[in-house]
């Protein structure tokens, strides 16, 4: 049973079982409130298999629904049929438009907290910077990235720049935001003692500010992320010969509905995979977080 | 300006004098405050709770402004917080990225700090040593109990080698045992430094136990209503503190805090 081994496995470091009778769903609250720590094999092993249960019920209801041919015949393919086009497109020009998607995804979410973060601290840093483009940016971050596409594509035309610009739009905006109150609600007490350490003012940004920030620029990352491939995806659909975006586009042109399917499964796919990486790479980073402050 | 009268080295508060909010609603922390405190000497600072104890504290430390007086550190008027008046706080105040050893150096690896490589690596090993924590070097604090953090504490301030080293009930937050041995601790990491300490504190026992003299303020406003000599010199053992004289001297300064907090 993974549930049993993954209680075991979380209590064992420190003695103490929190829940000894409790089934598997409380299992499965323990180990995810104790995911910050070093918890077990076991414990990762029993969360990643409650996830793929997770799947495996929507599938299962996917394929009732494909069968029982609910929205009339041929229009909801099989998971398998979907598989199976994914499995044949990845040899076949798919993957290139799963690397590009992929590719711009990185990139300009890269570029929009590559540029976010030094105005963030900027704005978190200095009172009347953040009271003079607080609302500013609110303003902005409540456009949705996806209304600018017309737009770009008319200044811009539909080439990489346009998309490019988008995402970055969407990152900049989700990042300035976290990293500016993240700044702003630094505790006092840590910039008191550089100071009485002999901290001067840019080594209290780069030494106490920055390392404080880390936590809250991995968290603008994951949210980027998320909005970067809605974006994309958005912007791909308007004008794009290749990316997943555009896969879908073309197949829905000629009524292909497996290859929408198996683009609409890739993207979530790719965003998953890059959210774990992100938390992955998190986890690592703010290793030093006390789990009582998360 | 009076301003350089003295020759004398620590520090000198004169006439300190601090309200906070303005008009009607301001209320008077501190008013009148004098005091000396002689290079090497260890002072504790008592008054009964809400009075201006860690008000004098941070305008010696730079963080408050007095509207009054003078704070003079070694002849030299405080113009904001700066390495000669390292603090210690009551919360644990280390950094939670940094290891241990990273902590302790944090100072000595800033530009106010003047030194070489090799002090910098011979100062930090000396307070990992002393102050016990040299098993935990590459620690990091969350993995710390309060007692060991404020060990971290005390040893990163030493480390920056202040004029005066500035101590905000350091041991408030700790239970009475880890309280104990942290008092013993700081009594022999000074005994071998001798450092200029102002400690403040709410507790009489803790106040005698580690100073030579013993500041009693009065209530808001607060002021120095008498500083009281305490004779034991460097005998500072766990026994002291049930001898007569030293309950004599603690019952003492216990009524004078009760009779100024009418």
């Amino acid at each position: 049973m993974t549930g049993a081994d993954a209680r075991t496995n979380t209590a064992a470091p420190d003695g103490t079982r929190t829940m000894p009778t409790e089934s598997a769903p409380a299992t499965g609250r323990t180990s995810r409130a104790r995911s910050g720590n070093r918890s077990g094999i076991g414990a990762m092993l029993g969360r990643m298999g409650l996830g793929a249960a997770g799947f495996a019920v929507v599938i299962a209801a996917w394929q009732l629904m494909a069968v029982g041919e609910i929205f009339g015949e041929g229009l909801l393919p099989t998971p398998v049929e979907v598989g199976r086009v994914i499995v044949d497109g990845l040899g076949d020009g798919l993957l290139d438009d799963l690397l590009i998607s992929f590719r711009r995804v990185l990139v300009g979410v890269g570029l929009g907290l590559a540029i976010a973060t030094p105005i963030g601290f900027v704005l978190g840093w200095f009172g009347i910077a953040r009271a003079m483009f607080n609302p500013l940016v609110n303003f902005l971050r409540a456009l949705p990235p996806i209304a600018l596409v017309p737009l770009v594509i008319v200044y811009f035309g539909i080439g990489e720049l346009s998309r490019g610009i988008v995402l970055v739009w969407a990152a900049f905006f989700a990042t300035i935001v976290i990293v500016y109150e993240g700044v702003a609600s630094l505790e006092e007490k840590y910039v008191r003692a550089a100071q009485t350490l002999g901290a001067n003012r840019f080594e209290i940004l780069t030494k106490v500010v920055f390392p404080l920030s880390v936590p809250h620029i991995m968290t603008a990352a994951r949210v980027s992320l998320g909005i970067g491939w809605a974006s994309l995806v958005a912007a791909e659909l308007v004008a794009a010969q290749q990316g997943l975006g555009a896969v879908i586009q073309n197949a829905s042109n000629f009524l292909d509905i497996p290859t929408v399917y198996a683009g609409i499964v890739l993207i979530g796919i790719s965003a998953l995979v890059m959210d774990v990486g992100i938390r992955m790479l998190s986890a690592y980073v703010v290793r030093w977080q006390d789990r009582g402050t998360r | 300006m009076t301003q350089h009268t003295t020759t004398r080295d620590g520090l000198s508060v004169r006439g300190v004098g601090k309200s906070f909010g303005s008009g009607g609603r301001a209320v008077s922390v501190l008013r009148d405050v004098d005091l000396e405190i002689a290079d090497g000497e260890f002072v504790a600072v008592v008054g009964p709770s809400g009075s201006g104890k860690s008000t004098l504290l941070n305008a010696i430390a730079g963080f408050v402004e007095p509207d009054d007086g003078e704070i003079l550190v070694n002849g030299e008027p405080v113009r904001g917080p700066g390495p000669s008046r390292c603090v210690v706080f009551q919360e644990y105040a280390i950094f939670p990225w940094l290891s241990v050893r990273k902590n302790i150096d944090f100072g000595t690896r800033l530009r106010a700090w003047r030194g070489s490589k090799q002090e910098r690596a011979r100062v930090t090993a000396r307070y990992l040593d002393m102050m016990g924590l040299a098993d935990f070097a590459d620690a990091l604090p969350k993995t710390l109990s309060g007692g060991m953090r404020q060990r971290v504490a005390i040893a990163r301030a030493y480390a920056v080698d202040p004029e005066i080293l500035l101590m905000d009930e350091p041991f408030a937050a700790l239970d009475a045992q880890t309280r104990e041995q942290m008092q013993e601790a700081l009594v022999d990491i000074n005994q071998r430094e001798r450092r200029t300490v102002l400690f403040v504190t709410h507790q009489v026992e803790e106040a005698i136990f580690l100073a030579d003299r013993v500041v009693v303020m009065s209530a808001r406003p607060a002021t120095v209503q008498e500083i009281v000599d305490v004779p034991w010199g460097d005998r500072r053992t766990h026994e002291i503190k049930t001898d007569p004289d030293f309950v004599r001297l603690r019952r003492r300064i216990e009524t004078l805090l009760r009779s100024s907090a009418h």
